[in-house]
Parts: C-alpha cells; sequence; structure tokens
C-alpha cells in the first residue's frame, strides 16, 4: 500500500531520565519555538526529518508528492516554523497546515481547485465518546488530516470517487469509499484487547488459541471491580478453584497473609516436619510478578491499581514449563506498561471505611450472664460455708446489673478505621523511548485500634525501542510496608470478659483487676488494661527489585528475550512488653530478683536476597494452513535468606522501651537462621496448529536444584496436549447457534519442592555448650538423603470452550485428575539407626474435581449492557499412601486426646478441637470425632457410638472416625455488572456449598464453658435441664469437659457477598473544558453480609470487618 | 548498535553456557557444616570423634541413664520411695511410660553415637595416611572402633539374654554404617565376636601410638589434664578410649562371654592391667598379709597407682571423688554435678559398706539434704569433678578374683584382699568357701566399689542372680525390654 510509508514519527534523542521527559513534553507546541537549521542540497524529505527531531511536530505527507522536487540549501538562525516552511515550500506547490504537533502537508489547492469538495464528519467509539487525533487520509490522493479534541474533522477532496482511511492506535483500522456524501460519521471499532487472545505465562506469550489447557484472564477493569484493595481476595471471584484458606482466627487482621490453595491442597504435615520446612507454605502457587518469581506478600501489598492483569495456570499444558514449581498452579501478574502519547497523569485515591462485624458473637448481657451463673451451679456448693461466701458474690453483682452495669466488652478494643490509599501514576512517551512511574501511599488501619499495614511504593518502568529490532526495558520497584500488631492483643480475652464487670471506676480510671470473688481464688483482669499499657509489637520491611530486560527481534519469525531481575529485603521486627503487663503480676516477678526482669523486648532483623535470570528464544513461522511456534529458553534463580533475633528482659519503665535499656539478654545466644537455595532449569515448548482446527503443544522441562540430594539432582518434567477447534470444520452443525466450540485435553508431570535448604545433607554442628578434653566436638545433624527429589504430579485436564449466539454467552469447563506422589514426608526410623527420623518421598494424594463457568452478555441499545457471570468448582481429595511415621502420628494423636480427656476444664481451656488425622482412602480435610447420637432425654447424658457400634456414655480417642469433611461439594462465585450510560453497578458473591464444620463455639463457650467468663446465650437456653427436655447440649450443672465428637459437626452452606460497587464516570466532552481527560467515581462495599448455616463465632483473635470505599480515579 | 548488543548478548549465553551447573547447585550452608567439609582435612575427623565424646555424656546415655541413673536404679542402690518419680526402676516395671522413655533414650542416645563413629570409620576408609600424622590417624581409629564396640557391648548386655542363655538371639543391631535403611539384627555370638576383632583392631592400632603408655601417664595429672609440651588431641588420655582401656574391655568382654577359654582370655587381659602393680604374691605375700599396707604405699612404676589415702581423705575442695590414678578411662562433663540429683543412699548403706572403717564408706559418702548421696556427682566445692569413671582396674582384680578361684583361693583371696585394703579394710578374708559363696563376695566388693558407676547390674546378671534384698525382682527382669519402635521399625519381631 501507498500509506505505509507516510507516517514518519520523530524520534527523540535517548533519555534515560523522566524529568528529561517531563521538561521535553512541558515545552511542547509552542509554535513560537526558535530553530535553528542548516541544510545543504538535501531532499524535502530529510529537512522534515531533520525537523522532527529539533522540534516536537510531526509531519504528515504523501510521498509521491516530495518526489521530482528540486533539493534544496538553506541555512535558519531563531526562525519560527512558520518562516522556515514558508521558505522551504517556496515554489514547490506544495502548502502547510499546522494543527497540533501536526505538520500536514497538502499539493497547493489551486491544483484541485475545480473539483474541490469538502467532506466533514465526526469520529466516535463504540460507546459514542469521540476521539481526537484520528488519523484520516486520502488514499488515492495526496491529502490528510486528522480530527480535532471533538472527533469532528473536515477535509477537501477531489470529485470522483475516492477512499478515505481512519486509523488510530487501539482501533481497528477503517476504510471507507466516498461517492457523494458530504458528511461520514465513523465509529472505530476498539481494537479486542490483546489481553483476550494472549496469555502471558511470565515467560513467553501465546495465543489463547494455541492452548491446549486453560488460563483464567482477568483484567484490571475486573478486579477493581470486585476490590478496592486486596487483590487476592478478588481473583477468588472469577475462579472458585483459586481458594483463600478460612482463617476464622485471625479475622479481618490486615497483616495476616492469606493461605491459598488451587485445586485442592497437596501438603500433609505432621511429627517431624518442622516449622522451617513450611516457611515456604507447601500449598500456595507460584507468583510470577512481570516476569520473575515472588512470595506471596508482595502480591498481598501490591496496589491493585497498578495491576494490567492476572493469568492463572493451572493445568499440565498451561504450568509445564515451571517444571518443580508448577504442581500448585502459577499466578502471573502483569503491571500496567507505559502507553504512546504525551504525559498522561493517572491519579485514584480511595478512602476506606472499616467498621467491625460483630454480628456472629452471641454472647450473654449482664443479665443473662448473671442467669447463665445461676442456673449453671456456680453459685451453689455443698458447703455451707462456702454457700455464704456465693451468696456475696451473687449479691454483689446482682447490684451492679441492677445499677444498670452492662458491659459491651467486644467492641472495646475496636474502631471505625479510616483508611485512605493514593496513587500517582506519569507515562507516556513514543515510539523508542516510553516510560512509567508512579508512587503510592496505603494507610491501611485496622478495626483493632492501633493495628495496621501502611504501604508505600514507588516503581519506574522505563523502554526504549531500537527500530523495532531491539526492546531494552527497565524496571524498578521499591515497596516499604510498616506493620503493626493492636497493643490489646488476643481479641479472644474481650469474648471472655463478664458483661457485670465496669470499664472504668467512679472516677474514670482504668479498672486493672476487678474486685476478687469471695469464694474463689485468683483474680480476674481487666483485658483493656494492656492495652492502655505501651506494647509494640510491629515489624517493617523495604523491598527492592530491579529488574531489566530485553528483547531481539532477529528477524520477522525469531526473537531472543531475556530477563534479569534482583531483589533485596531487609526486614525487622520489634516488640515490646511493657513491666507493668498483667503477666508480671506473678509471685515470680514481684519479689526479689524477679522484680528486676519484667519487661520484654526482642528484635529480629533478617535479609533476603533474590535473583532471577532467564533467556528465552521463540521462532515462530506459517506456511500454508500450518502454524509453527516454538520455545527454548533457560533460567537461573537463587534464594538467600538470613535472619537473627534476640530478646532483652528487665525494664525499669515503660516509657525506657529502647532495647538497650533492657538489663540482660534472655536466653542463651542470639537466635537465628539462614538458606540458600539455587534453581537452574531449561525448557523448551513446541506447539504446532494446522488449519486452525488441530493444536499439538509439547512442553519439557529440566530443573537443577541444591535442595534435592546429591544423587537427584536434576528432574525431568512434560506436558503434551491436543486442542481441537469443532467449529472450523466444514461439517460443523452448530451453525449460528454455537460460533465456537473448542476441546481440549493435556496431561504432564509438574513438580513440587517444599523442602528446607539442607535437608538432604549429611550436615554437621559444633556443639558450643559443651567442651571435651580441651576442645569441641562436631556431631551429626541428621542422615541425609541424598535421594531426596521433588514431589512429582501427574495431571491430566480435559476442557471445552464454547460461544453460544454470537458469543453472547460463554462456556467454559474443565474435569482435572491429578495424582501426586512422593510427597516428601518424614519417615520413622527404628532407633538403631541413630535418628528417629529422615525425609524422603513417601506419600500419595488425589485431588480430583471440575470447573464450569458460564458468562452471559446483553446490551439493549447504546446506553444499557450488563452481563452475568457464574463460576463453580468442585474438588475431591483422597489419601493414597502415607508414611509410617504419619501413622504412627494418628496413634499419638489418639493417645493424647485420650489423656488430655481426663484434664479438667480449666487446665485446658479450649483443648476439645478436633485433631488431624491422615488415613489412606480419606480426604486431608476431613473432621475426625467421635460419633454422637445426641443427648438422653431422660439423663441429660452424651451418648457415643464405638468403633464397634455399641452405645456408650464414655469418650473414648480409639472410637474417632471421620465425621465429616470442611472441604464442600461445590464452591463458586456469582458476579453481575449492568451498565447504564454512565452508571456501572457491579455486585459479586461467592458461596459454598455441601461442606461441614466442627463448630467450636459450641464446645467452647457453651459446653465446655468456663462460667467465670462471658458465654453463649445457647448456654442458657439450649442445654438439657430437666428429664424428658429434648437439648443439643448436655445437662446445664454437668460441668464435665465435653470432647470432639459428632454432636458439633454442623453442615456448612456459606454465601457471602463479597462487594457491590456503583460507579460513575464523568461525561467526557465536559470533562475537557477543564482539561480532564477522565474521571470516575466509585463507591464499594465488601464484605457486606456473611450467611452460613454454622452460627458461630467468627474473628477469633481478630474480629471481621466490613468496608465501605469511596474511589476517585482522574486521568488528565 | 544492533551489532553491538547482538555481540553482547552472544557472550552473556556463552557465560551461562560454560558455567558448570553442577558447581552452581552446591551451596554451602552457613550455620552447619556440610560433611564433605568437615572431613576435608584431619582436624574435622578429630573434632568429629570429640563429638562422639561429648554424645557419650549425654543424660541419654553415661550422663545418667547408664551409670548412676536407670542403671544403678536397677542395681538396687538407692530408697526409693513409693512416691518417688523414679519408682517405676525399683519395682522393674517395665510397661511404665517412664521406663519406656528411658530404653527409648538410651537406645536412640547410643545408637545416635555409633552412627557418629560410623560415619568417621566410613570417611577413613577413603582418607590417605600419607596426609596425616600417622599418631592422629591411629588414634582417630582405633578410638573410634573402640568406642563402637563398647557401645555395642552395653546395648547387647542390657538388651539381651546372657550369652550363655541365648547366644542366638537375633535382634540387637549391629551398626557398622551409617545409613537410612533397616540396620539388620545380628545374633549375640555374631555381635561378640566382631566387638572382640573391632577391640583387637583397636588395640594394635594404639599400641605404639597412645601416650597412656608412656610415664605421663602415671601421674594421674596428666592423665587428665593436658601437658604443655603436648597436643590436646594425643594427649589426656584418661578422657579418651585408650590403649589400657581397650586392654580392660577386652577382658570384660571375654569374661562376660565365658565360654571355656574364655576365662583364660580375661585373665590375660586382666593381668595386663594387674600387673602394672607388680606381682600380687608380691603385693600381698602370703606370710603376714596385714603387715604389708605401708610397703604398698611406697612408690613404684605402675601406670595405674592406687590412689593415697591422704588423697581419699583430704578436705572436700581436695578430695580424690572417684580415686583418679586407678580409672583407667573416664567421660568428662561438668554439667553432671548440676543434673546428679542425690538418689539416696541413707537405708542402704549397711549393706553397701558393711565395713564401718571402708573409706568409701567415710569419705566416699556425704549427706546432702538430710539425704545421703555417693561424693562422686554431687555439687561440691572440688577441684577435681566432672569425671564419669567408665573403667577402672579395680574391675580387673574382681575378675581375677573370680576366675583364679577354680584354680588357686588363696590367690583369688590376695586380688580381693588387695581392694580392701586400699579402701580402708584389714580383715582377712574367709576364701575355704563354695564358688557361689565366693562369687557373692566379689559382688559385695564390687557393689561398694562401683557406686554410680552402673557396672552392678552387669555383675548380677552374669553371675544369674537375685537382686539382693529386692522384693520386686525376678529372673526375667535380666532381660530390658527392646523399645517398640526398634522393633516395629526395624522388622525384629
Amino acid at each position: 500500500m501507498v500509506g505505509t510509508k507516510l507516517l514518519r514519527i520523530m524520534k527523540l534523542t535517548i533519555v534515560l531520565s523522566i524529568i528529561f521527559c517531563l521538561q521535553a513534553t512541558a515545552s511542547g507546541y509552542s509554535q513560537d519555538k526558535k530553530l535553528s537549521l542548516e541544510v545543504k542540497e538535501s531532499s524535502l524529505e530529510k529537512v522534515f526529518e531533520k525537523l522532527e527531531q529539533l522540534s516536537e511536530y510531526r509531519f504528515i505527507y504523501f510521498s509521491p508528492d516530495m518526489k521530482n522536487q528540486a533539493k534544496l540549501s538553506a541555512s535558519y538562525t531563531d526562525a519560527d516554523i512558520h518562516e522556515i516552511l514558508d521558505m522551504c515550500l517556496e515554489n514547490t506547490g506544495l502548502t502547510y497546515k499546522i494543527m497540533d504537533e501536526h505538520i500536514i502537508i497538502n499539493p497547493q489547492a489551486s491544483t484541485l481547485q475545480d473539483e474541490k469538495r469538502t467532506i466533514r464528519g465526526n469520529v466516535t467509539d463504540d460507546d459514542g465518546e469521540p476521539i481526537p487525533g484520528v488519523n484520516i487520509i486520502l488514499l488515492e490522493y495526496n491529502n490528510g488530516t486528522i480530527t480535532d479534541e471533538n472527533g469532528n474533522y473536515s477535509l477537501s477532496i477531489p470529485d470522483g470517487q475516492c477512499t478515505l482511511r481512519f486509523s488510530f492506535i487501539g482501533f481497528v483500522n477503517q476504510e471507507i469509499s466516498v461517492e457523494r456524501q458530504t458528511e461520514i460519521n465513523v465509529v472505530l471499532v476498539a481494537e479486542v484487547s490483546q489481553i483476550d487472545d494472549v496469555v502471558v505465562n511470565g515467560y513467553f506469550s501465546k495465543s489463547k488459541n494455541s492452548l491446549t489447557g486453560n488460563a483464567i484472564v482477568v483484567k484490571a477493569e475486573e478486579l477493581q471491580k470486585v476490590s478496592s484493595g486486596n487483590i487476592l481476595q478478588a481473583v477468588q471471584i472469577f475462579d472458585p478453584s483459586f481458594v483463600i484458606a478460612e482463617a476464622n482466627d485471625m479475622g479481618s487482621n490486615p497483616n495476616n497473609l492469606p493461605d491459598i490453595k488451587m485445586r485442592g491442597g497437596s501438603t500433609l504435615t505432621g511429627e517431624g516436619l518442622d516449622e522451617s520446612q513450611l516457611r515456604n507454605n507447601p500449598n500456595l502457587p507460584t507468583f510470577i510478578l512481570d516476569g520473575y518469581e515472588v512470595g506471596v506478600q508482595v502480591i498481598y501489598d501490591l496496589d491493585i491499581d497498578r495491576i494490567e492483569n492476572v493469568t492463572i495456570l493451572k493445568d499440565a499444558a498451561a504450568t509445564a514449563i515451571y517444571g518443580s514449581r508448577a504442581a500448585n498452579g502459577v499466578m502471573v501478574i502483569q503491571t500496567k506498561n507505559p502507553e504512546i502519547g504525551e504525559l498522561k497523569w493517572d491519579y485514584s485515591s480511595t478512602l476506606t471505611f472499616t467498621t467491625p462485624d460483630l454480628t456472629d458473637y452471641n454472647l450473654c448481657n449482664a443479665s443473662e450472664k448473671l442467669e447463665a451463673e445461676q442456673l449453671g451451679g456456680y453459685y451453689s456448693s455443698s458447703y455451707y460455708d462456702a454457700n455464704l461466701l456465693n451468696d456475696i458474690d451473687y449479691q454483689n453483682r446482682l447490684d451492679e446489673v441492677r445499677r444498670g452495669v452492662d458491659t459491651y466488652w467486644l467492641s472495646q478494643p475496636l474502631q471505625t478505621a479510616f483508611g485512605q490509599k493514593h496513587n500517582l501514576r506519569a507515562s507516556g512517551g513514543d515510539k523508542a523511548v516510553r516510560y512509567d512511574a508512579s508512587a503510592s501511599i496505603d494507610k491501611n488501619p485496622g478495626v483493632m485500634k492501633d493495628s495496621k499495614r501502611d504501604r508505600f511504593a514507588l516503581a519506574f518502568k522505563l523502554s526504549y525501542n531500537l527500530k523495532d529490532k531491539f526492546l531494552f526495558r527497565n524496571q524498578i520497584e521499591i515497596q516499604k510496608v510498616n506493620a503493626a500488631e493492636s497493643p490489646y492483643g488476643n481479641y479472644s480475652e474481650f469474648g471472655l470478659a463478664n458483661p457485670y464487670y465496669r470499664t472504668h471506676d467512679e472516677n474514670g480510671n482504668l479498672i486493672t483487676t476487678f474486685s476478687e470473688e469471695a469464694n474463689r481464688v485468683g483474680i480476674v483482669r481487666n483485658p483493656l488494661y494492656e492495652g492502655s499499657l505501651n506494647m509494640v509489637n510491629e515489624n517493617e520491611f523495604i523491598d527492592v527489585r530491579n529488574s531489566t530486560s530485553f528483547d531481539y527481534f532477529a528477524t520477522e519469525n525469531l526473537r531472543i528475550k531475556g530477563q534479569f531481575a534482583i531483589g533485596e529485603k531487609r526486614g525487622s521486627s520489634n516488640s515490646f512488653i511493657s513491666p507493668f503487663s498483667a503477666r508480671y503480676m506473678t509471685y515470680d516477678y514481684t519479689s526479689g530478683e524477679g522484680s528486676t526482669i519484667r519487661g520484654e523486648a526482642s528484635k529480629m532483623d533478617q535479609v533476603i536476597n533474590t535473583l532471577d535470570a532467564n533467556v528465552v528464544i521463540q521462532y515462530n513461522n506459517q506456511w500454508g494452513k500450518s502454524f509453527l511456534n516454538a520455545v527454548a529458553g533457560g533460567n537461573i534463580k537463587e534464594d538467600k535468606f538470613r535472619s537473627t533475633s534476640f530478646s532483652v528482659q528487665g525494664f525499669a519503665n515503660e516509657t525506657l522501651d529502647y532495647i538497650s535499656l533492657g538489663k540482660e539478654y534472655m536466653g542463651d545466644s542470639p537466635a537465628g537462621s539462614e538458606g540458600k537455595n539455587r534453581l537452574l532449569g531449561g525448557f523448551g515448548n513446541l506447539n504446532y496448529g494446522f488449519d486452525n482446527r488441530y493444536t499439538i503443544d509439547l512442553s519439557y522441562r529440566i530443573d537443577g536444584s541444591s535442595a534435592f540430594g546429591n544423587d537427584k539432582r536434576y528432574a525431568p518434567f512434560w506436558s503434551t496436549g491436543f486442542g481441537y477447534n469443532l467449529h472450523n470444520e466444514k461439517f460443523w452443525f452448530g451453525g449460528k447457534a454455537v460460533n465456537y466450540l473448542r476441546l481440549a485435553v493435556n496431561t504432564g508431570q509438574l513438580g513440587k519442592s517444599n523442602f528446607s535448604p539442607y535437608q538432604s545433607r549429611q550436615t554437621y554442628q559444633y556443639n558450643m555448650r559443651q567442651w571435651y578434653s580441651y576442645s569441641i566436638g562436631a556431631q551429626l545433624m541428621g542422615l541425609g538423603n541424598s535421594n531426596l527429589e521433588w514431589e512429582k504430579t501427574q495431571s491430566t485436564d480435559f476442557s471445552f470452550r464454547a460461544d453460544l449466539f454470537n458469543s453472547t454467552i460463554k462456556l467454559q469447563g474443565n474435569y482435572y485428575v491429578k495424582n501426586t506422589k512422593g510427597m516428601v514426608a518424614p519417615i520413622t526410623l527404628p532407633l538403631s539407626n541413630g535418628f528417629t527420623t529422615y525425609t524422603d518421598n513417601i506419600g500419595e494424594l488425589q485431588n480430583v474435581g471440575y470447573e464450569l463457568s458460564i458468562s452471559g452478555l446483553f446490551k439493549k441499545g447504546r446506553d444499557f449492557s450488563g452481563s452475568v457471570n457464574v463460576a463453580l468448582s468442585h474438588n475431591t481429595n483422597e489419601i493414597k499412601k502415607i508414611s509410617n511415621s504419619l501413622r504412627s502420628f494418628n496413634q499419638k494423636v489418639k493417645d493424647q486426646q485420650n489423656e488430655d480427656a481426663g484434664q479438667s476444664k480449666t487446665k485446658v481451656p479450649f483443648g476439645s478441637k478436633p485433631r488431624i488425622q491422615y488415613e489412606e482412602g480419606q480426604s486431608i480435610s476431613a473432621i475426625y470425632a467421635v460419633r454422637s447420637l445426641g443427648i438422653n432425654p431422660m439423663n441429660g447424658r452424651e451418648v457415643f457410638l464405638t468403633a464397634d457400634g455399641d452405645l456408650t456414655y464414655n469418650w473414648n480417642a480409639n472410637d474417632i472416625e471421620v465425621v465429616g469433611d470442611t472441604e464442600p461439594d461445590l464452591r463458586g462465585s456469582i458476579s453481575s455488572f449492568l451498565s447504564y450510560k454512565n452508571w456501572d453497578l457491579n455486585v459479586a458473591a461467592f458461596f459454598e456449598l455441601g461442606g461441614q464444620r466442627y463448630n467450636s463455639t459450641l464446645v467452647d463457650r457453651v459446653e465446655n464453658a468456663n462460667l467465670r467468663y462471658n458465654v453463649d446465650k445457647r448456654y442458657v437456653t439450649d442445654r438439657w435441664k430437666e428429664p424428658g427436655d429434648i437439648a443439643q447440649f448436655k445437662n446445664i450443672s454437668d460441668h464435665s469437659k465435653s470432647e470432639a465428637s459428632s454432636r458439633f459437626v454442623q453442615d456448612y452452606n456459606m454465601i457471602q457477598l463479597q462487594s457491590v460497587s456503583l460507579s460513575y464516570s464523568v461525561n467526557r466532552e465536559w470533562l475537557k473544558k477543564i482539561s480532564f481527560d477522565r474521571a470516575r467515581f466509585t463507591l464499594m462495599m465488601n464484605d457486606l453480609v456473611h450467611v452460613s448455616t454454622v452460627k458461630r463465632e467468627r474473628g477469633i483473635q481478630y474480629p471481621y470487618a466490613r468496608s465501605v470505599n469511596l474511589k476517585v480515579q482522574l486521568i488528565f | 548498535m544492533i551489532q553491538k548488543i547482538t555481540y553482547c548478548l552472544m557472550l552473556f549465553l556463552f557465560m551461562f553456557a560454560v558455567t558448570s551447573c553442577d558447581d552452581y547447585l552446591d551451596v554451602e550452608p552457613m550455620a552447619q557444616y556440610e560433611a564433605d567439609q568437615l572431613f576435608s582435612n584431619s582436624k574435622g575427623f578429630e573434632s568429629a570423634l570429640i563429638g562422639c565424646y561429648i554424645g557419650l555424656t549425654q543424660p541419654s546415655s553415661y550422663g545418667m541413664n547408664l551409670t548412676y541413673g536407670g542403671s544403678d536404679m536397677l542395681a538396687d542402690y538407692y530408697d526409693i520411695p513409693s512416691s518417688h518419680q523414679y519408682r517405676p526402676f525399683l519395682e522393674y516395671n517395665y510397661e511404665t511410660s517412664l521406663f519406656k522413655d528411658f530404653t527409648n533414650n538410651t537406645y536412640l542416645g547410643v545408637y545416635n553415637v555409633i552412627a557418629n563413629l560410623n560415619v568417621i570409620l566410613d570417611r577413613l576408609e577413603d582418607e590417605d595416611i600419607n596426609d596425616w600424622e600417622p599418631v592422629n590417624y591411629n588414634l582417630v581409629k582405633g578410638e573410634a572402633l573402640a568406642m563402637r564396640a563398647y557401645l555395642h557391648f552395653d546395648i547387647l548386655r542390657y538388651f539381651a539374654p546372657r550369652y550363655q542363655d541365648d547366644k542366638d538371639f537375633k535382634k540387637i543391631a549391629f551398626a557398622t554404617e551409617a545409613t537410612t535403611n533397616i540396620i539388620p539384627s545380628q545374633t549375640t555370638e555374631y555381635i561378640v565376636n566382631h566387638i572382640i576383632q573391632d577391640l583387637e583392631a583397636a588395640k594394635l592400632l594404639l599400641v605404639d601410638v597412645d601416650e597412656c603408655l608412656t610415664e605421663n601417664f602415671r601421674n594421674w595429672i596428666y592423665k587428665f589434664n593436658q601437658p604443655s609440651n603436648l597436643d590436646y588431641f594425643t594427649s589426656t588420655r584418661g578422657f579418651r578410649l585408650n590403649y589400657l582401656a581397650v586392654t580392660a574391655l577386652l577382658a570384660r568382654i571375654h569374661i562376660y562371654r565365658g565360654m571355656d577359654e574364655d576365662y583364660s582370655k580375661a585373665l590375660q587381659y586382666a593381668s595386663i592391667i594387674i600387673n602394672e602393680d607388680g606381682d600380687i604374691d608380691e603385693q600381698i605375700p602370703d606370710e603376714d598379709p596385714s603387715s604389708l599396707k605401708s610397703q604398698l604405699e611406697d612408690e613404684h612404676l605402675s601406670l595405674l597407682p592406687w590412689v593415697k589415702e591422704a588423697d581419699i581423705s583430704a578436705s572436700l575442695e581436695k578430695r580424690d571423688l572417684i580415686y583418679m590414678p586407678e580409672v583407667i578411662f573416664a567421660l568428662y562433663d561438668i554439667g553432671i554435678v548440676d543434673r546428679f540429683m542425690g538418689l539416696n543412699l541413707s537405708l542402704k548403706e549397711e549393706s553397701i559398706f558393711p565395713s564401718a572403717n571402708d573409706f568409701r564408706r567415710t569419705f566416699g559418702i556425704i549427706e546432702e539434704d538430710n539425704i545421703k548421696v555417693s561424693v562422686k556427682y554431687a555439687k561440691l566445692n572440688n577441684d577435681h569433678q566432672g569425671k564419669i569413671p567408665m573403667i577402672r582396674k579395680t574391675e580387673m582384680y574382681l575378675y581375677a578374683a573370680e576366675i583364679v578361684f577354680d584354680t588357686d583361693k588363696k590367690k583369688a583371696s590376695k586380688y580381693l584382699q588387695a581392694i580392701r585394703r586400699y579402701r580402708g579394710i584389714n580383715e582377712p578374708i574367709n576364701y575355704e568357701v563354695t564358688k557361689p559363696e565366693w562369687l557373692e563376695l566379689v559382688r559385695e566388693e564390687a557393689r561398694a566399689e562401683f557406686v554410680g558407676e552402673g557396672q552392678m547390674w552387669h555383675f548380677y546378671k552374669r553371675h544369674n542372680v537375685a537382686i539382693p534384698e529386692s522384693p520386686f525382682f525376678t529372673s526375667d527382669k535380666y532381660v530390658l525390654p527392646i523399645p517398640v519402635t526398634e522393633l516395629q521399625y526395624g522388622e525384629r519381631n
């Protein structure tokens, strides 16, 4: 085509500093700018090129016009653009027009005068928004123009038939032949965003059509519709097989990192696995941020406004190139990249109001509590003297209740938290150099007073494109987090406090301990007291990462890409316990030496270094009906961590809390840990497509890791898949109703490694605590296992994707079977080996499940559109084989439970939880307890079923069996989106059906409730009181401890309204007037409603919260 | 420009390719030593060997369980009231969790040291002797072999029936390598043979290099302290399995096996130790046994001289608590004095030390918190504390007295007499008795001698007699039950 060479875009000198960019842009478009130019025997084109270099102007001209023009020589000093152009174009028959930064060169009107007519029009996008700056070129002739800021244009054209081409970046080019019209309005269709077609896997991109597995891609806008803060929470809506584990204890604590599993868990933990082995949470998927691996914390703290898209890869075909890191799935996150254009500011601000959600607490008020005490026999004793004292206690409390004392302790340490987040981003650039800088601050307080997680981030991206041959990119990210826990400590203390106690005395002073009970020893402390002291528990870290990458486009078909990323994270935690804390109010600390060691401070410093580099060569070609894409690459990765910590005790005063003021060290020597892990891998991927109907996909990876045994340093991983586009067959019967149908199957072997760096080694440690005969000795730390290797997961996936009715309804589903073998587990050794366990690959587990999603789009007129998405997932899990040590762990747990069963309630206050057991043939999420037949109405005692099926009143741990499973039958999400004119409404919810929960509230707060503390209302209402009562809970005067039984296991069906958001985009035309590009206001409510069939306390150590956000986004 | 970049790229790829993958994946831990690193020079071997001795001093083995703790409780040394937590030992109640913990910990503690020793012995195979000081090589290998034999022997003595009763008993693991595979069980006969072989080999390795055979050893100061002119590793031989200790061990195992030729072997090895003091007939002439006391105190050239009365009776700060000159091999752990919980000897005092003149009674027992305890590990402000005797020369005298009795009753009595003399007992012994009566006399002497040393149990077991005075003991208690996990996971049922 003639037009392809028409546009020449000016080049900017390479600048590596954003400041320069800002200045350059700021000085643009001034027509008064003086230019100096000297040309000798140059063609006009060369002159224009020089002018482009000197100024901000871009020339638009028709190259045939430039032919046959005389060469010119001239020299200008401090001339303005008009002077230069006037002189250059003298006698050329050409004329010019300046529109913003564009200079359009046209032949002089006279040549076309006779036939001239003018055509006008308006260019808009799908939504009817005008598009300024659209290039309009008259293809047959030498004419062109661009639209103004309202999308309007006018152009003189000759009579007769000709063709106009409308083009604009991000939109599909449109050519319209002009006959006799005088007005042509054009609607440009946005180029279907590349993300729909392309799947990014962290190493390279692949067209979605060539995938034989499936990948879920979530775009920024979609994410932002359901969450204003947490990306991980939002992803759950789009893929219900991506599960954030319920953290009932931690509630909405902003410092609680989520535990995530994809497609079921794959880890057995038990005796012998220490904490360091679980350092890398074995269920977590691998997170890839902009091409390099990061930990879950980085993603948790990442600003959602910076994200471009999130891709979730789950099956073998999609993840095989991650080899030993693939088995739990891979989540690829890409941040926004700079776009071509003038400097654009993008500002967003979110104000968040968070309020505690205490609806699931069902505690007694003051008078109810007193009634419970009365009924529960708290004041009755078989001794006359004791009863006299009891009466005094009761009377004192009754007096308080009558005086109206009814403290709602639950709300005492809480606040309505006001958080704010601001993000400012500047980006722009041209074809050669682009930049993007962003800064954000996120003040994120929790609902418990003084708990917070504040984040600060800076990011700077720069890219340089050399003649479309070479692309260099650099990205620096700095993330800083300051986190603090509430000085009030564990929230459960407030759930225990009795409502007939006051918080403050008559003079308004905080009460430290409540009046002692006449008939009981021990004192009850005000839980608010600790919070009034100087208690510190905070940690902060700063994480700096730099990633450099290059792309070399050797030929049209061959591309070489490399990336090198380094990161360093430095963190420290500090804690201080006031010497006035209640924990020091015991005899040990109040007399003699003890009084000098009250108060405690500890400090921990940690450094984590990461290095990640990879090289990828990609080749693709197409001949005839065949399409081939081949990729080969390799990567190296190193992780290093080191931490040291120490504690000091003995502080004189709580205000003198600096660690150096402590009296002495606690413990023998400073603690610390260190580890280094290296990974080396090579991979290849071959993707062959034929006629857009068949696709074959092969992947291979070989991984070597320093953590593995010397004898098993390298392990291979692979996948193979086949895809079939049924709709492209000639015999396709689906017709128009089914316009797309793709079936695919893939299988492969993936790996996972989750042991500590040195576990495979035979290591020695010097024993520094004891010397022997004038020297120190070294002792063997473990037997090591030089055969230790990856866990291997064989994963097979069947999937389909169908688009119905012109793609208004989309269906996608898959069925998978994942067999994990060689799970790393401790093996018990006979004592004669000298060590009790070693680690080996034993244990097998199977996850089987399906996922299904349906989405429907509808559109009515120009103003009204919407969509509904439903996603469902199901997973069943079965342990196929366990190690001998897990088997003995099971028995030990039962023995321990039998032993605990004899202990009194006060000794083990919340001890009756079902314990984890692993049995072959069962699920890892099974609930183990003794089967119960309920409460005998005649005597109020619980009747159990023994393993042999006999009835008994005696609880025995050996009768324990599976009585439920926390994994639901179905997990899903529903989200819907409505758009009317400038208004958008979005609702998203997720639900779980068919699982079970062990209701600890019933055990801890109703049956085993200690009447010294507050209890659940059901203590009074639902317990057996007299013969004939059909009650759920045993005799109210029976104070024996209830053990884990199926009576407390309840069916769990839950729905949570994750988000409701309403947003308004301000009319652009109106915005133009105040020189804004875009403005959008969003009101969003998160975690609004949580309804479940299990009535229990949620948020034990930290309450749950709801939040309301107000977000403003401005682009200018 | 593009060309330059291409060159850089190629260089990068080249560098990437030539780096050896395996080297890259070899990561060295910082807080621990990898075995390869430790054993890269002879110092590492020495440290590992010292580590084994430290392992022996743990409470799970000779720091408590196999000396003053479980072993002596089983030998009925102490008064343990019925409310006391250690009562199950007195009652031989092997089914209690307390006792199971004891056997478990002991088994694990002992075999842990064996695993450590096996790594050393295995690594030594690959060593080039020319890289070593020959002395050090012989010491490391000889001591490691001897210690492995010592430990297997003790496991066998506690957990297997007597050799004479069942030499085909096959539930004890004989570990010759550190491995994660199950270590095969061997018969008692097999294990004893191999222990003897290992000890003989150790003896050969040590004979020419051991400092214990030099003048230095004679002075107990240098037996347990480093002479300034000597390297720590080749000196302080009293704290290590030295040549004399290996010799004594051979006597111990032969008398344990108790087959016909073993008694003469045992006597032969015991005599090597005893002869250090000169001929027994010279020590105690026939004519006037009681008059020789002063003569015996004269200086002579024994490597293991008798302890002097002055040292036994010195003030508590200076007193020789364990009769150091007579000790052939002791462990060192100052921590034992904090651990020793004062097991009560009060009610047993009379029966353990019938003679009121016995130095071991007058100076060897002190009153502490209203109970009487042995001074051996009591927390005193004493200069020589923290030594745990493992083999002493009087054990050899007792063996000789036992063996020689069959052929020469009078001579046998002299061996016993010699010990008694140096413990302040001058009453003559009536040796015209039957063999069982004689053995009872030997055991009585042993009982007074080995307080807190864990040896007495083996005397009773070897002689196959009931524990005297114990109402709870039955003869089936002599075989301690092997821990369940050992049987179960070692497939030894």
